[in-house]
């Protein structure tokens, strides 16, 4: 008798079991319940009974007759496995080019997949980075006095922070390099000094002591795990002191923490960290409580739901309070917020502290790894259309003994999947090989980690590729029909223009590629070349260090007399060809810009520079008027002015010396020389008029903006004699030791640095080198190996001909002809998309190449003479057979 | 292709052989539990037999109803020749092969 079994189970059952097993399993379900009502009682086999039935729901049961035995069908699979080796092993040849011209694709797309992971993850590490915004100002005082910078004032962030509820902390960051003593030793270092709430709203992890209040105390320095091995090596760093030079005085600081390494992909760096409250020993009070005086970086962490755009609507008020009603008004200040995770990849912001990255340069490589990917498909197409008659038979065979075409298309694109597999293992193992020379070109450091992004970029490239490889191989080769195939009639001639357009695509990039790469190169060696208007080679520069105190100028006097000093002590070397002393040096940064206002009510800006007398030979400027600073000249370091032509020009005066900068607070000066136009910035930029004087308040007292990049702190400026370069750092060195002490010597070739500003357009030239030698590689393999078949297919052809009369040089013309064709077509599409695409890139620089037509006629050249040869070689192994030979078996 | 037969095959193949037409799944697992003292799973055992069935040696009818059950047929499994047959080559190679294995030998006492 049974006993109310659960019917909601019982219909459950009904639902999922196959209905030709149902009811024999019920019906053993059900016995199986009266005996353990019998046995159990009632409640337990109720409970039995619901798990029984459940235990009923496997695959076994589920999925017995409906489509088990149809979707896996493993004797074919099995099949098609051995099938897809035997061919891949029969035609060794073609199978290397296909897998190494998709594994060399494949090795790029990964790669750059990291760099594109990396550029874009920046800064999304932090739990709190959706809330966190950057501070930017603009104000804005009318003609060409629009000032819009990322850097804020310092009341800045406390104001934000005490009259909005919504911004729940706000963090300030400096960056200074100061110099550190630890022990008997001193580095020179970046510092970074920032608020109490820094750990609070970045996460940067803690390796050793605590960060939580660590910014609450003065004396407290936080250090980043790589400094702390450079000061420390093994030992526990936690509560040692360091000394760092904060104003004049050497402080000390006491470790209280060691974090990890900032992240690579992280705007802020820093591997010295102190408070924000030593900020009086750097600033003065003034500079502190400015408004109009941009310093820290400010970033405020917004509470949870709070609008960015609703919250900056509350700021003007805030700024009109802060700075007073009559400066709010003039300068029409205004300020927003740019959130965190946009600083890396928008160049449309001013930069700051954090590196902002060009998104272009993103794009380029995605697109060069794209091409390479696409050669190497292409291969694999034409290579597969190709050889279709060969597997025209096997097609013929198994739609006769009853293949669906749906069957034949899982063959053909399931074997596609298998190359690329094959092709993506080798890939990745090539794109691990070449990890570190990829970080040097892409300044990045990258690692290959497994996890779930690596295995979905790789499962889409799979899949990708082999889709895009393989379906149209796929379906030409099961649309065969069985009895043209079997009758010996299938002719692949229709299949020829698709063959001619896939291999036009490749010829077209790869003539893009290499004028390109011609373009590019010869740009950078333009910049490499080009006369700067001073000799660059031979010459060193080294930052004066002297005590962070008192007055900017008064700074910049004591750095002159041991500049004094240096001079003294290396005339004595006759390696040492001059020496001199400069505020500014080159390939670190902008010179100081100065803004006034001229006697015409215009806004004026220009650069200038505190140097000596020694400055202008040492360089060798050329001067194009008037004369140098003199010593004998007593006027000359009280008010002699030296300025550019750019300068001249900006004014219009024809006859400079003798004239006054136009400004009505400038002391008493006087225009003594003009120099001819050197590049003190770089080739990316105008040479901008540029003032020169030996007494820097001539211009510090008459302007009303300064804007200093780099410090003016001068710098020592050393020719050595060619030929002698080893010699004289030594005694440079020497005399450094003599009169700087144990101050450590940092010096650089200004040649050097100055490439340093175009390093990574000479990476992208490298990495575009680079693809293009992949891409003609991968797709002159291609076309050899794509010729090869055509001329098999032809043999017969060429034998009745030959046999006809035909010779050499006539057959060698009818068979290139198609080529010569298809290359021209090809120069003529890509000719200009490479102008277009170079253009675009050229006119980031101001000095810059033309572009002239040679390069594609040289390009074109070498893609036809490359395709060429390939064929030609093909072409004549098969004209020089002999015709009895590939007739005889007719 | 070669056919293999797993050990819970061989012994629900076992059972239905012994049970001849009384074998259906619950008979089956009583059988396991009876004779061999091993607890078995329904469901387990229904699919070894769909599987059996699959591999050609057992055939299935549905048997007549009966009051119990709630009038629910059973599925009765019968042992086909190949299934005889591969009972019969198990057996032989078990045999034979412990034939192989050296037998306790009671010697020079």
């Amino acid at each position: 008798m049974i006993k109310a079994q659960p019917k909601i189970i019982i219909r459950f059952l009904h639902w999922f079991c196959p209905p030709e097993l149902y009811e024999g399993i019920e019906g053993d379900l059900l016995e199986q319940y009266e005996n353990d009502i019998n046995e159990w009682g009632n409640q337990k086999a109720k409970r039995k009974f619901i798990w029984n039935v459940l235990k009923f729901l496997r695959p076994g049961i589920i999925f017995r007759n409906k489509f088990s035995k149809k979707l896996f069908q493993t004797y074919m699979l099995q099949n098609y496995f051995k099938i897809a080796l035997r061919w891949l092993w029969r035609a060794k040849a073609h199978s290397f080019i296909n897998i190494l011209g998709l594994a060399l694709g494949i090795a790029c797309c990964f790669l750059i997949a990291l760099f594109v992971r990396d550029e874009v993850t920046f800064d999304t590490f932090h739990s709190k980075a959706d809330r966190i915004y950057r501070v930017y100002s603009h104000e804005n005082w009318g003609e060409n006095q629009q000032f819009f910078n990322t850097v804020t004032p310092f009341p800045m962030g406390p104001a934000l922070k005490d009259n909005l509820p919504e911004v729940e902390k706000q963090v300030r960051i400096t960056l200074n390099n100061v110099q550190v003593k630890v022990g008997a030793k001193q580095f020179s270092e970046p510092m970074v000094v920032s608020g109490k709430d820094f750990f609070q709203v970045f996460d940067f992890k803690t390796k050793l002591g605590n960060t939580h209040d660590v910014l609450l105390d003065l004396g407290n320095v936080v250090l980043s795990e790589r400094v702390a091995m450079k000061y420390f090596g093994d030992t526990d760093p936690i509560n040692k002191t360091i000394s760092i030079q904060l104003g004049e005085t050497f402080e000390e600081f006491s470790v209280k923490a060691i974090t990890e390494n900032a992240p690579t992909n992280s705007s802020i760096q820093y591997d010295i960290l102190i408070s924000e409250l030593n900020n009086t020993k750097l600033y003065g009070e003034r500079l502190l409580s400015s408004w109009f005086n941009i310093v820290p970086e400010t970033y405020v962490l917004l509470s949870k739901g709070a609008n960015a755009a609703k919250v900056t609507s509350k700021f003007p008020p805030i700024f009109r309070t802060a700075i007073g009603e009559e400066d709010f008004a003039k300068s029409k200040y205004t300020a927003g917020l740019q959130p965190l995770t946009d600083i890396h990849l928008n160049p449309d912001y001013p930069v700051a502290y954090a590196p902002v990255s060009n998104p272009k340069y993103s794009y380029i490589l995605v697109a060069i790894a794209l091409l390479i990917l696409i050669v190497g498909s292409i291969n694999f197409v034409t290579l597969s259309i190709g050889r279709s008659l060969k597997r025209a038979k096997e097609v013929g065979i198994r739609k006769v003994v009853g293949a669906l075409r749906s069957q034949l298309i899982t063959q053909f694109i399931g074997e596609a999947i298998l190359i690329t597999l094959l092709a993506l293992v080798i890939g990745i193992g090539l794109s691990i090989l070449n990890l570190p020379l990829f970080n040097d070109l892409s300044g990045k450091q990258l690692m290959v980690s497994w996890d779930k992004f690596t295995g979905i970029v790789l499962l889409f490239l799979l899949l990708v590729i082999g889709l895009m490889a393989g379906s149209y191989p796929a379906l030409i080769l099961s649309s065969f029909q069985p009895i043209a195939i079997l009758k010996g009639s299938v002719q692949g001639s229709a299949k020829q223009r698709l063959r001619k357009v896939l291999v036009g695509i490749q010829l077209m990039l790869s003539i893009f590629l290499v004028s390109s790469t011609m373009l590019m190169r010869k740009q950078l060696s333009f910049i490499q070349n080009k006369n700067m208007g001073f000799d660059k080679e031979q010459l060193v520069e080294a930052q004066i260090i002297v005590p962070r105190t008192g007055k900017l100028t008064d700074r910049i006097k004591v750095a002159f007399e041991k500049i004094e000093q240096f001079k003294i002590e290396l005339a004595k070397y006759p390696n040492i060809v001059a020496v001199c002393g400069s505020s500014h040096d080159f390939g670190n940064g902008d010179w100081t810009n100065v803004g006034f206002t001229d006697d015409k009510g215009a806004y004026r800006n220009f650069a200038m520079n505190v140097a000596e007398e020694d400055f202008i030979p040492t360089l060798k400027i050329t001067l194009a008027a008037g004369r140098n600073f003199s010593k004998a000249n007593n006027a000359d370091s009280k008010g002699g002015v030296i300025v550019n032509e750019a300068f001249v020009k900006e004014y219009g005066w024809k006859d400079p010396i003798g004239k006054k900068i136009p400004g009505k607070k400038f002391p008493d000066h006087e225009i003594i020389g003009v120099v001819k136009d050197f590049n003190f910035a770089s080739l990316y930029t105008k040479v901008r008029p540029l003032a020169i004087v030996e007494n820097p308040t001539i211009i510090l007292d008459g302007i009303e903006n300064i804007n200093i990049d780099n410090s003016p702190v001068p710098k020592l400026m050393v020719r050595l004699k060619s030929g002698h370069t080893s010699e004289a750092l030594e005694r440079l060195e020497n005399a450094w030791t003599k009169i700087a002490g144990d101050e450590e010597f940092t010096f650089s070739f200004v040649d050097q640095a100055m490439a340093k500003q175009y390093r990574s357009d000479q990476n992208l030239g490298k990495m575009v080198s680079i693809a293009t030698l992949l891409a003609v590689l991968i797709g002159s393999l291609g076309l050899y190996a794509l010729a090869s078949l055509a001329m098999q297919q032809r043999t017969k052809e060429i034998s009745i001909r030959k046999v006809m009369g035909a010779n050499e040089r006539s057959l060698l013309l009818l068979l290139l002809k198609e080529y010569v064709y298809l290359i021209g077509i090809c120069l003529l599409i890509s000719v200009p998309m490479t102008w277009y695409l170079v253009k675009n890139w050229l006119s980031t620089f101001e000095y810059r190449v033309e572009i002239s037509f040679d390069v594609f006629v040289l390009a074109g050249g070498i893609s036809l003479l490359i395709a060429l040869s390939t064929i030609i070689f093909q072409t004549l192994k098969t004209v020089w057979k002999n015709p009895v030979k590939s007739l005889k078996y007719e | 292709m070669k056919e293999y037969l797993g050990e819970f095959e061989e012994l629900v193949l076992t059972m239905v052989g012994i049970l001849q037409e009384e074998a259906y799944g619950n008979a089956i697992v009583n059988e396991i539990k009876e004779r061999v003292g091993r607890e078995s799973n329904l469901s387990a055992v229904h699919v070894t037999l769909y599987r059996l069935e699959d591999k050609g040696y057992v055939k299935s009818y549905m048997g007549g109803a009966t009051n119990a059950r709630g009038g629910r047929r059973k599925r009765i499994f019968q042992v086909t020749n190949a299934g005889l047959a591969m009972l019969r080559a198990k057996k032989e190679q078990q045999v034979a092969l412990w034939r192989l294995v050296p037998q306790l030998k009671i010697s020079g006492i």
